[in-house]
């Protein structure tokens, strides 16, 4: 295994490995994130740093000589495939997220204008309101697709080089 | 694009050289091993400019390094109306 394909597989880890309880917990406390944000931040650059520290230690050619292995026309070939993935995937959550916010935010937030309608109490945009919780959690969704679309990268990545390494 | 199937006779031209390890090609055309890997199991195809520098590294002509499997096939010459 590569120094490359190693770093690749350790972005790989420390993602997962911070943002899967991220989001388990988020999407079911959403006002929880405001606090948690940062605390899953600096654990991902403390796991990613930690990692990158031993694949360092591990590789011979910066054990010996300090030199980074080089990135060649292999490697930008892999990271190309892998960006394109995840390219794609990023651009459906994107759209997705943009036509669900687009549908469902005038039912949501239009709840109590069609009550005040009802009751033929005062009528005006004042009325619309999207409940901060509904908010909070379509922001997690809309993160959620840029970190599933991270995972697919990285992903893509250790993939190209297991196809290539496999005889 | 069709793709052709391409062969290369890196690991012969290697032991050849005076056993060079796959190391020192990497190493000599600005590779990584793993590459170089790739290259001789034929899992992965070169830049023009790559297969260059590999051919330079063995002093020899590119056609010598990679050859194309159907090349009797391929290389004739498609008739043009006069």
């Amino acid at each position: 295994m590569s120094f490359h394909e190693k770093s690749a597989l350790a972005c790989l880890i420390s993602i997962c490995s911070v943002y899967v309880p991220y989001f388990i917990f988020v999407f079911r406390f959403p006002m929880a994130a405001l606090g948690l944000f940062w605390v899953s931040a600096i654990g991902l650059v403390v796991l990613l740093a930690a990692f990158h520290f031993v694949n360092a230690i591990a590789t011979r050619s910066i054990r010996t000589t300090g030199d980074v292995p080089p990135v060649d026309e292999l490697d930008h070939r892999i990271e190309l495939q892998a960006a394109k993935w995840s390219g794609f995937i990023l651009a459906f959550a994107v759209v997705t997220w943009i036509l669900v916010a687009m549908y469902s935010m005038p039912v949501i937030g239009g709840g109590e204008l069609q009550q005040a309608k009802a009751t033929g109490g005062e009528v005006s945009p004042s009325n619309f309101a999207i409940p901060v919780f509904t908010a909070m959690a379509a922001v997690h969704w809309l993160f959620a697709g840029f970190v599933f679309a991270n995972i697919a990268y990285y992903c893509g990545i250790v993939f190209g080089y297991r196809k290539i390494a496999s005889a | 694009m069709r793709k052709i199937p391409i062969s290369n006779r890196i690991r012969e031209l290697r032991f050849s050289a005076g056993e060079m390890t796959q190391q020192s090609l990497a190493d000599s055309v600005g590779i990584t091993r793993q590459t170089v890997i790739a290259l001789e199991k034929g899992k992965y195809y070169p830049s023009l400019e790559l297969a260059f520098l590999i051919a330079d590294t063995f002093g020899i002509g590119l056609e010598e390094v990679f050859q194309h499997e159907n090349s009797s096939r391929h290389s004739k010459r498609p008739k043009h109306p006069s």
